[in-house]
């Protein structure tokens, strides 16, 4: 055992380079490999803390060309009508501006807190810990509230929270149903709970939750039309706007629960289509259930989503890991030149097939063990930038199960691939050939070179593609200006909208005020039934409440029309483009449409712009002009060198409207970058990974080419001799390697055609893939070899031939 | 008869901890066209070293060399390889024929540097197979043939170029003497024939008698 650990560390510290560049390859591989595992199991882990995450559903449905949220009515009749449910919950969401506790106004850093109504099934069903409170009864009235640790400790400190009573300022995050009316501001809710702050991996993530019931109080008071012969929420099919959560009970069979969903919703839904006269209008409507645990990776329909990226940076751990591994092989089988002439001797000496394999094995477990000890600590250093690079808090515990699991999967496997081949191929190794055999298996080593290099090149196409799109789509002409414009919250401006806009216009670096219903120039979606010139269609609409100069200030374009100064309210609308088209609608001006039972007068045409993330292309919009509707979103546009100047002005006339609240603003341009901060993160990570898989690789071509230089040495001499210049002798060494690269490139290139292309077809907007762009990866990898190879080949070319082939 | 090569004072040392050594002291020399000339003396007298120098594979550190007119100690790297590769060939004790080419590819392997089109390369190949009578074991590999037959390779590798100067570090210093005896007979008989300017290291007191004169080294001096 230690004799043979002496001779392993002894071998290891002869073949100082080649341990070196083994040990170096695998620390690195190593620490990327558990760096990316430890990305993907976080991604993973979403929502799987939940004890019943088996039996969790979320009901969705679709009318087979969008996804909606449920109406609040299928919860309660699913729950008496499907006897495999044991419990429901509704989930209704909402951001909060602020709280008040005596008279003090608390706001969140990042200026929203979220929050939820939900049914008092809530704890139960999710395993989400009450540090005080009851979680099977967690609201003892309507007016109770819910905070999380952290919610709780802003607002009141070191104070005990429970009893005590909070104003809330809360604002409904969707248009339409504010479900909240605005005097309920003053009302006070009292805690009756603080729960454990949401873990970061869970999909639910809320600062505060209500009681569901309270909403009910509120049912009443919506207008007739929207509300159908429904007299409350618990019966309501009107609205799709709540998220519904049904656990069932083990086992029952989910597949029949979803058309019983779908029963129950026809069958609830017909006496509403009647009230609306719409009854030959239902809707093509499937229902279906996703898992708790698919939420975060799955799209609503079970169809891939954040799981394709989960699958791409484990196929990259894996990579690294195999291209280490790839590396080790080489190099070991590569020396057995060297080795087999110890091998041989020992067999002859009556050394068994297993006491060589045993003794090469203990080589490598002396190499993996330092790599391993050299991994963890880069882990422990690099893991603070990592996490901040890919916007997680992921954490390292070198004793933790999962740490290790990763370091018995990472050691297995390369012990598995690394150890055991070169053992078994250095202990069968016939002793009378094993003096003169040298090249035995350089076809094996060939193939794997390869491979390596299909790995590397289609890590270098990928980043090639994924950074050309990242940019394709941030240069992307959104239809208005996103530039030099100034995002405020006009909460607590409302109604005084005018006032601000002329005081700001003061400032001549300000150069527009608009405001809008929306932020970030981004619309919500909804399901809307149209009628219009004697047709009718449930349309997926975008809508969006801005002011007269809106398209003047952003510069969004009409293409035929006018916007109705004069005359504000509801009765004018503008469509975009899209819904021109989608409605077939033909002479659109001064055509009247019915939106869900109200009449609008169509005074233009918009020009389409972006109003939702690029991965969408556009839909239909409907923009209603008003002069003070709920427009709680200042949209400032200042000229490029007065940015300064008008953010003075804008903070001077915040602190006269809320002398309670910090000053806070963003700009529309970074808010948009923000948009895609989890794209570009995700760029950002695959620079890194495909970058440390491309040096691995070259780390072991670099050993590869010592090596061939090595064995080669005599026969460099003597053809120098013989009058070979350095140049021949470096085409000599490196051709052999161009030729595998080729051969990579033929394989490598159709390989990352296909799975680009088919990751592209995410996006709605997005580059074609370019001939260029395999030419760009192709010289890439080149270079990278001829420099990895030729800076070594020009060393072995330039030796005197009078050292290498003196006579032994 | 032309002067071949001519050096004056030729030094070459290196140093070491514990001082400078010589390889060669003050070697003057003056070898004509078509002599056979052989170097005789102990290990370490500095015979190979005198043959790498004058073969350009090695440097001196002082004093003169001219070869065919040209003084080699002013050339650059690329002029003296130029002069190397177009005039000099090597022959040497362990053969050093390249393991993985056959005897063909072996023999071709010079005028890969020269250069030559594989037309004209595959004619001089085959005629030099055929003049050494090795035409049968063109695709040998060099473990498959005998000391001698490798170093009759070895010689027809080197003539290929049609050097004007063969160099020889005891060629038959790793064959039998019978083989020693015929590769010494092809010597004499390129050299009286075709008129190849020879220079052999030997320990061979036999062999050495073979050619013109003799040049004895002693400690890197020539002493006689």
């Amino acid at each position: 055992m230690f004799y043979n650990l002496k001779i392993a560390i002894r071998n290891l510290r002869r073949n100082g380079l080649y341990s070196i560049i083994n040990i170096i390859g695998l620390t690195v591989s190593l620490t990327a490999c558990i760096l990316i595992t430890l990305w993907v199991y976080d991604e993973w882990s979403y929502d799987r803390f939940h004890k019943n995450k088996e039996n969790i559903y979320l009901v969705k449905f679709t009318d087979n060309k969008d996804y909606f949220d449920t109406p609040a009515g299928l919860s309660v009749n699913a729950k008496a009508e499907i006897p495999e449910i044991k419990e429901t919950c509704r989930i209704d969401n909402y951001s909060s501006s602020f709280f008040i506790y005596n008279d003090r106004y608390i706001f969140n850093n990042t200026g929203i807190t979220h929050g939820a109504a939900v049914d008092s099934s809530f704890f139960r069903m999710f395993s989400f810990p009450l540090i005080d409170g009851n979680p099977q009864k967690p609201f003892e009235s309507d007016f109770s509230i819910i905070l999380s640790e952290s919610m709780a400790k802003s607002i009141f400190g070191d104070e005990n929270p429970m009893g005590k009573a909070i104003k809330a300022g809360f604002s409904a995050n969707r248009f339409g149903n504010t479900v909240i009316p605005s005097g309920w501001y003053d009302e006070y809710y009292y805690v009756t709970g603080i729960m454990k702050d949401m873990p970061e991996n869970s999909s639910i993530q809320y600062d505060y939750l209500i009681p569901f019931s309270l909403l009910s109080r509120n049912y009443a008071g919506r207008n007739n039309e929207a509300r159908g012969p429904f007299n409350s929420w618990d019966e309501d099919y009107g609205t799709c706007d709540f998220d519904t959560y049904l656990e069932f009970y083990p086992g029952s069979n989910i597949k029949q629960a979803e058309e019983k969903v779908t029963n129950i919703f026809i069958k609830r839904i017909m006496p509403y289509l009647n009230a609306m006269g719409a009854v030959d209008q239902l809707p093509q409507v499937k229902f279906f259930l996703q898992p708790v645990t698919a939420l975060h990776l799955y799209n609503a329909d079970g169809s891939s989503g954040e799981i394709v990226k989960v699958r791409m940076f484990a196929i990259i751990a894996g990579l690294i890991l195999a291209i280490a591994c790839i590396n080790y092989v080489n190099l070991v089988t590569a020396r057995t030149g060297k080795r087999s002439k110890e091998m041989g001797i020992r067999k002859f000496l009556g050394a068994k097939w297993i006491n060589i394999v045993l003794q090469s094995l203990q080589e490598t477990c002396v190499i993996l063990f330092v790599s391993i000890v050299l991994a963890t600590v880069l882990i422990y250093l690099l893991l603070p930038a990592y996490n901040q690079i890919s916007g997680k808090n992921m954490e390292f515990h070198l004793l933790s199960f999962n740490v290790l699991i990763i370091y018995g999967i990472a050691l297995l496997s390369v012990l598995g691939l690394a150890g055991i081949y070169p053992s078994i191929y250095l202990a069968s190794f016939n002793p009378a050939k094993a003096t003169k055999s040298k090249n035995l298996h350089s076809s094996f080593r060939k193939g794997l070179v390869v491979l390596q290099f299909i790995c590397s090149i289609v890590l270098i196409v990928s980043t090639i593609v994924i950074t050309l799109q990242m940019n394709f789509i941030r240069k992307k002409d959104l239809g208005y200006e996103k530039e030099n414009i100034i995002c405020v919250s006009a909460w607590g401006m409302k109604g005084r909208q005018d006032m601000v806009r002329s005081e700001l216009q003061k400032n001549p670096n300000i150069t527009g005020v608009t405001t809008a219903n929306f932020d970030n120039m981004l619309c919500q979606r909804y399901s809307y039934s149209v009628r219009w010139q004697g047709q009718e269609k449930a349309i997926n609409f975008g809508i969006g409440f801005v002011n007269f100069d809106f398209f003047d200030v952003m510069n969004v374009q009409l293409v035929e029309g006018q916007v109705p100064h004069e005359t504000p309210g509801e009765q004018y609308c503008l469509l975009n483009e899209t819904a021109i088209r989608a409605m077939e609608l033909k002479d659109p001006l001064n055509q009247t449409i019915k939106l869900d039972d109200q009449l609008h007068v169509v005074t233009g045409v918009v020009k389409d712009f972006h109003f939702e993330k690029l991965n969408q292309s556009i839909t239909p919009l409907v923009l209603f002009c008003t002069k003070d509707y709920e427009s709680n979103f200042f949209y400032i546009r200042t000229t490029a060198q007065g940015t300064k100047s008008a953010l003075a002005s804008i903070e001077k006339l915040w602190k006269e409207y809320h002398p309670n609240r910090p000053f806070s603003y963003s700009f529309l341009d970074e808010n948009f970058e923000h948009l895609y901060k989890a794209d570009i993160r995700l760029g950002l990570l695959l620079y890194i990974f495909a970058f440390i898989a491309i040096m691995i690789s070259c780390l072991g071509l670099f050993g590869l080419v010592t090596y061939t230089a090595e064995t080669k040495t005599k026969e460099i001499g003597i053809r120098k001799v013989l009058g070979a210049s350095v140049s021949n002798i470096v085409n000599m060494l490196s051709k052999e390697f161009l030729i595998l690269i080729g051969v990579a490139m033929l394989i490598a290139f159709p390989l990352a055609y296909y799975w680009l292309d088919k990751m592209l077809q995410d996006y709605a907007y997005h580059i074609s893939i370019g001939w260029w762009m395999f030419a760009l990866a192709g010289a890439i990898t080149i270079l990278l070899t001829l420099v990895t190879v030729g800076w070594r080949a020009v060393k072995a070319a330039t030796v005197n031939p009078v050292e290498s082939i003196k006579t032994e | 008869m032309n002067t071949i090569l001519k050096t004056k004072h030729l030094t070459k040392w290196v140093d070491n901890s514990s001082g400078r050594v010589f390889l060669l002291r003050d070697i003057n020399l003056e070898i004509k066209q078509g002599e056979f000339i052989s170097v005789m003396g102990p290990s370490g007298s500095g015979k190979s070293t005198l043959l790498n120098v004058l073969g350009m594979l090695d440097t001196f550190n002082e004093g003169e060399y001219e070869f065919i007119g040209q003084p080699v100690h002013t050339l650059k790297e690329r002029q003296r390889s130029e002069l190397h590769k177009h005039n000099i060939g090597f022959i040497f004790q362990a053969y050093h024929l390249i393991d993985e080419l056959t005897v063909a590819e072996n023999i071709e392997a010079p005028l890969l540097y020269h250069g030559m089109k594989q037309k004209e390369r595959q004619a001089a190949v085959a005629d030099i197979l055929d003049r050494f009578n090795i035409v049968g074991k063109k695709d040998l590999f060099p473990a498959q043939l005998s000391g001698g037959q490798q170093q009759l390779v070895g010689i027809a590798r080197a003539l290929i170029v049609k050097p004007k100067l063969l160099l020889a570090d005891e060629p038959t210093g790793n064959l039998n003497s019978k083989q020693g005896e015929e590769i010494m007979e092809l010597f004499n008989k390129l050299n009286e024939e075709d008129g190849v300017t020879i220079i052999q290291v030997t320990h061979s007191e036999k062999n050495a008698n073979r050619g013109d004169r003799i040049i004895e080294l002693l400690d890197g001096r020539i002493v006689k």
